[in-house]
């Protein structure tokens, strides 16, 4: 649905093309301009270029602005539209009923594009088609971008008109009469009623023949000296036929002479016309009563006098013009009854023919769209990633510069841990092998001072030695001792005095002699010690010492 | 769509996936790999802090006054090694030790020493000793003696005695003289306590 926006809707046929600028569904403007059917065919094999002006005076009388969106009804050389039984459900149905139709008119050396879409009567059990060449499709859409249109929808008129025909006639009540749509260039013959269709046949030809015979008749009397009542002109010829109607051989009419000269040329067309519509109901409509059935005629010829009498005689039953058609007036544009109005106001997007071109320009839009948003993705992925990768680093820095003092506290204490426990080590090994060279040692000075105090008259050190055995130390001493009653035994109490001393381990009296010494007698005696062992006190202490120094 | 089309856009589509890839590998995995290592970085500080938090708790003593008392205890062994390091020096100092005590030096000559005295270290760290030993004859009071052996074992630096023998000698001025003969080795010691050199002001 489109709100508010101009849409431009176009008539493109033979004689005509019929302009129409909508906003929504309602029609703001019209305009039509007359074409001539002799250069149709011509037109098309140049790509439409004939019509280039006709369409941009077109465009700029109704006002519309620049690219306005396009939708053109057309009817061309090629166009091909048909109402079949869909063979299956859903959309292989309307795929199979498109298949047929295209087969029918395909040509290996043309490409066809079509359109499908399921009718709405009796659950969708017909398909409506549509087909044209491609080449057709291309040149309206060339057209288009030539006048500064932009293409919106390319519809066949045919299509329309089936569709139109099924709606009225599946709509209204079924009366046994048959329904026979008499169009420009399409004639449609259906039958049915009460949501049924019971058949329809389409057929490739309308009263544009009448206009052209008619013409013709116009176009031999100027020819001859001409009558002033007559015109060379097709559309007068249009004009002429919807105003007077089918001449009759009954009665003096005003255009009497006219009549006999255009008869001729119209009988073969109206022959035609009793023949198709007679055989189509005798063999292509269900016969519902002996008496036969009626005819209803329905569409822009049904506005022209002079069809039923001949009708009439041909099937032999009774014939007669819608009422709501017989007022039609040719000579509008988007009327309320034309096929351009129906487009309007039905949603016919189903319908619309695409180009090859615009098929693959919309895909190409398509897949460049994805290739831009998936770059645009990409980008915003890439940069999304970046950007939390980046703040989660920043949170890790501010977290490690917060963190900081304290490791750098942290790392301080062990860096002094471990110079003290190096410090340690090297003071250990520094401090073992200075004691292990020193080794443990006697306290000379207070040996000797008790030594000394031990020494007596009675008693006298020859010789004190001292010196170490297997790491430790020994002391020997040679004296003597006086023997007498006044020397008394002064070996042994410096034995036992020795024994005593806290400086001394171990006291061992070896061999003893008497001599002679003087005018006395005395002992001879060694004695082995072995001294009290004291760490070097430099090592222990780290201070004075704090043994008692006695004086020897 | 035709087929040069498709091409042209599978070839675009390439071109631009092999620059999204491109970027990513070259903008985003080093990032990636940056912010991985930041995040062990941190993890690693993290548990250094709460590790050296515990221990700094569980210290008793810090080591700021642990390092004091050592440097002060190897202050006092590196005076102890400096006191017998130089030979030329201990001479000196006998003699002015024995001329305080009233001895008398009658004679002194190294007895052993150089390189059969190295003794080397078997650690790393260890000091090397050169051990010198001096042989000396003394003639004076026995307690000039006795002070001058004390004076040898505590003021000497590394030194030990290693035997001493006293006989009599002859008396002289009512004072009873003796006669001493002291062996005694002196450690040179170099190297060691390399641990107390490296901080600046620490070293002994």
């Amino acid at each position: 649905m489109r709100f508010g926006q101009p849409r431009l809707i176009l008539s493109l046929a033979p004689s005509q093309i019929d302009a129409a600028l909508v906003v929504g569904k309602r029609v703001r403007a019209t305009k039509r301009a007359k074409l001539s059917p002799a250069v149709w065919e011509e037109a098309w094999s140049e790509g439409l270029s004939p019509y280039d002006v006709t369409l941009t005076s077109l465009v700029r009388a109704l006002g519309a602005p620049k690219n306005v969106k396009t939708s053109v009804l057309y009817t061309s050389p090629g166009s091909v539209s048909d109402v079949k039984v869909a063979p299956g459900p859903g959309d292989a149905g309307i795929d199979a009923a498109r298949l047929e139709v295209v087969e029918n008119i395909s040509n290996s050396r043309v490409e066809y594009i079509s359109s499908a879409t399921r009718l709405g009567h009796e659950n969708g059990a017909n398909v409506l088609v549509a087909a044209d060449r491609d080449l057709n499709a291309q040149a309206v859409f060339a057209w288009l971008s030539r006048c500064e249109c932009r293409f919106d929808a390319l519809v066949p008129t045919r299509a329309i008109a089936l569709r139109s025909v099924i709606k009225d006639v599946t709509s209204r009540e079924n009366d046994g009469a048959v329904t026979c749509y008499l169009g420009e260039r399409t004639t449609v013959i259906a039958s049915g009623g009460s949501g049924t269709l019971e058949s329809i046949r389409s057929i490739d030809f309308g009263f544009s023949l009448l206009v052209e015979a008619f013409a013709r008749g116009l176009r031999q009397d100027v020819e001859e000296g001409g009558d002033a009542e007559t015109c060379a002109n097709h559309a007068d010829a249009r004009e002429r036929l919807f105003a007077v109607g089918l001449p009759t051989s009954k009665g003096a009419t005003p255009g009497a002479q006219l009549s006999r000269r255009v008869m001729p040329l119209l009988q073969p067309v109206l022959q035609r016309y009793c023949i198709e519509i007679k055989q189509t109901i005798r063999f292509g409509v269900p016969q519902v009563s002996p008496q036969g059935r009626a005819l209803r005629l329905i569409g822009p010829g049904a506005a022209i006098n002079g069809f039923i009498e001949p009708l009439s005689q041909s099937i032999d039953n009774d014939v007669r013009v819608d009422p709501t058609w017989a007022g039609f007036d040719p000579d509008s544009v988007c009327s309320a009854l034309s096929l351009e109005h129906d487009y309007i106001q039905d949603d016919a997007s189903d319908l619309r023919l695409i180009p090859r071109i615009v098929s693959e320009q919309s895909a190409t839009r398509l897949v460049s769209g994805g290739v831009r948003t998936g770059v645009l993705c990409a980008a915003l992925a890439l940069t999304a990633e970046g950007g939390y990768l980046y703040s989660q680093r920043l949170e890790a820095i501010r977290t490690l510069r917060a963190s900081e003092p304290e490791l750098i506290r942290v790392r301080d204490h062990r860096t002094q841990s471990e110079l003290a426990t190096a410090m340690s080590a090297s003071f250990e090994i520094a401090s073992t092998m200075t004691m292990d060279r020193l080794g443990n040692r006697p306290d000379w000075f207070a040996v000797m001072a008790e030594l000394a105090a031990l020494s007596s008259d009675g008693v006298q050190f020859e010789e004190i030695r001292c010196f170490r055995e297997e790491g430790a130390a020994l002391i020997t001493i040679e004296g003597f001792a006086m023997m007498g009653s006044d020397a008394g035994n002064g070996l042994s109490e410096l034995i036992d005095s020795l024994r005593a001393s806290p400086l001394f381990d171990e006291v061992q009296l070896g061999s003893t002699s008497l001599m002679e010494r003087g005018d006395m007698t005395a002992k001879r005696f060694a004695v082995r010690l072995l001294p009290h062992m004291f760490a070097p006190r430099a090592l222990t202490s780290m201070g004075d010492d704090v043994r008692a120094e006695a004086s020897p | 769509m035709s087929n040069s089309t498709a091409r042209n856009y599978v070839v675009r589509l390439a071109v631009i996936s092999a620059v999204a890839s491109a970027a990513w590998y070259f903008v985003v995995r080093p990032m990636r790999d940056r912010l991985m290592q930041q995040r062990a970085t941190l993890v690693a500080a993290q548990a250094e802090i709460s590790s050296g938090l515990s221990q700094i708790e569980a210290n008793e003593r810090a080591p700021e006054s642990a390092i004091e008392t050592l440097t002060t205890r190897a202050n006092v062994l590196s005076r102890l090694w400096g006191v017998s390091a130089d030979a030329s020096v201990l001479y000196e100092q006998i003699d002015t030790i024995a001329h305080r005590y009233g001895v008398v030096v009658e004679r002194m000559e190294p007895s052993r020493g150089g390189a059969r005295g190295v003794v080397s270290g078997e650690k790393p760290d260890a000091p090397t000793f050169n051990e010198i030993g001096y042989s000396i004859e003394l003639v004076g009071p026995y307690e000039g003696v006795a002070r001058f052996v004390r004076a040898i074992q505590h003021e000497l630096g590394m030194a030990r005695i290693d035997s001493l023998r006293i006989t009599p000698a002859q008396a002289s001025a009512g004072n009873t003289q003796i006669r001493a003969s002291v062996k005694t080795t002196h450690f040179q010691a170099s190297g060691g306590l390399a641990a107390f050199k490296t901080p600046e002001g620490a070293t002994p």
